[in-house]
């Protein structure tokens, strides 16, 4: 099966028909924001605290950088394509947007983030997209520079879709050259439809940390796994209409009503109800049918990738 | 672009490292964003901002500090200004120059570029 990587260059790839295509399919969007979700979940940010500086590297038209919108805080965006990037301006997201190749670093002083995440775009870094590009070299210059703009003590969640086990290689020990603690985590190992590699970083230099859990590795997490593919088989059948259970979608205005209304009861503040609020955020484009059968593959791809890589489970570094 | 993020960024070719800021600004389009005030997040950014790129962009947006930062840290009819500064004004339109190298970065539609040429990438990692 071919992969995104495979067909062109990023800011190829992702050009204006393209991008429009991927930020206004439902399915995409809501993977995008699950993993998003996992991400931030996995910053471990105490409860309550908002108002933190994030940095999201391959930010897209922002679907990630929603997430973090959601939580309270600020982020800044760096992506190597400017259609996607217009897409991000069209869909009025919070977060600052810049057109930068991570590959080259990042452009800011050091220290400035409190965290990162970064959603599906790092295995683009494992391709040599130019005559002068050296994947090592970038993978390099990547993790060194974010190391950098990265205050002492925060943490960097990057998740990501290997090609093979030497890409995770690759990326791991670049990331462990740089400075970085931590290792990778994988969400439901043994299924070929949840499963999801996590880069987990700290920025911390005395080893005090804990590799958070990984989802859907022990018997009594199955339940969750099992939701999980219930969601992934649910947004499968909405082809079939009419057979699926009435289920409130997420981010619509109702669940956001009532995931405030658990909020309030258990005493949290939460935002006033307005007018805007479960607004949506985009699409506010509908892509024409042209390059449908692509579309399609894409969204195999991201749904259904089979992996080669099956035997790491959690690889644990940098514990000297 | 958000002052903020303008505040926070710095030319990354490899001879400028450590002196690739204040970037320079021209701004031709801004735009006035209306997001709330969050004490919380100028309270944490505030040890991180560049003062120098504060006072240099400050008054082209009509924004007065005052001329004693240091001293007003407290002070929330400073904090709010400055809230409004960093994070509500936003350049649409513009242009940002190295003050070491005068590399120029240009601003579109909100968006700065900050895509360098092969020949100026900082090439000499080891490997
Ligand atoms: C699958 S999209 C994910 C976008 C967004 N994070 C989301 O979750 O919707 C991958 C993004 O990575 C970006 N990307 C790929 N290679 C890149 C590079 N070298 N520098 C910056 N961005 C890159 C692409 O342009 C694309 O927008
Ligand atoms: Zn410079």
């Amino acid at each position: 099966m071919s992969r995104p990587e495979h067909i062109a260059p990023p800011e190829i790839f992702y050009d204006e028909v393209e991008s429009k295509k991927y930020s206004s399919n439902s399915r995409i969007i809501e993977i995008q924001t699950k993993m998003s979700e996992r991400a931030y979940e996995l910053l471990a940010i105490p409860e309550g605290r908002e108002g933190l500086l994030l940095l999201d590297i391959g930010c897209g038209s922002g679907i990630s950088g929603d997430v973090i919108t959601d939580a309270g805080h600020h982020w800044i965006g760096c992506d190597i394509s400017p259609s996607m990037l217009d897409v991000a301006i069209d869909r009025e997201v919070e977060g600052d947007v810049m057109v930068r190749d991570i590959g080259q670093g990042f452009p800011f002083r050091p220290g400035t983030f409190d965290g990162a995440i970064s959603i599906s775009a790092i295995q683009w870094l494992c391709n040599a997209e130019k005559s002068h590009h050296n994947p090592r070299k970038r993978l390099l210059v990547f993790f060194q520079s974010l190391y950098q703009v990265l205050a002492r003590g925060a943490k960097a969640i990057l998740q990501f879709y290997p090609e093979n086990s030497a890409q995770i290689e690759m990326i791991t020990s670049s990331a462990l050259r740089c400075g970085f603690t931590g290792g990778l985590l994988v969400d439901f190992p043994n299924s070929t439809k949840a499963k999801k590699y996590f880069l987990v970083l700290f920025t911390g230099n005395n080893g005090l940390y804990s590799m958070p859990k990984a989802m859907g590795v022990n018997d009594d997490e199955m339940v969750e796994e099992d939701e999980r593919q219930e969601q992934v088989k649910i947004v499968n059948r909405n082809r079939e209409k009419g057979r699926k259970k009435d289920r409130v979608g997420v981010k619509s205005r109702e669940w956001i009503m009532q995931k405030k209304d658990r909020q309030r009861k258990q005493g949290k503040e939460v935002r006033p109800d307005t007018k805007f609020t479960g607004r949506s955020r985009g699409p506010k484009f509908v892509g024409k049918c042209a390059g449908f059968l692509l579309l399609r593959r894409i969204i195999k791809l991201h749904l259904k990738l089979k992996l080669k890589v099956e035997f790491i489970k959690c690889v644990y570094y940098g514990a000297k | 672009m958000k002052i903020l993020t303008y505040n926070m960024m710095s030319c990354s070719k490899k001879q400028c490292v450590g002196k690739g800021h204040p970037l320079k600004l021209d701004c031709t389009e801004s735009q006035t964003l209306t997001q709330d005030f969050q004490l919380e997040f100028i309270k944490n950014m505030i040890p991180r901002l560049d003062w120098d790129g504060i006072r240099a962009v400050a008054p082209m947006f009509n924004i007065n500090l005052g001329d004693n930062i240091e001293g007003q840290l407290e002070n929330e009819e400073f904090l709010k200004n400055l809230f409004k500064l960093v994070v509500n004004t936003k350049i649409i339109k513009g242009k940002l120059t190295c003050p070491s190298c005068n590399r120029e970065y240009f601003i579109e539609n909100g968006i700065p570029n900050m895509l360098l040429r092969e020949d100026e990438i900082y090439q000499d990692i080891k490997e």
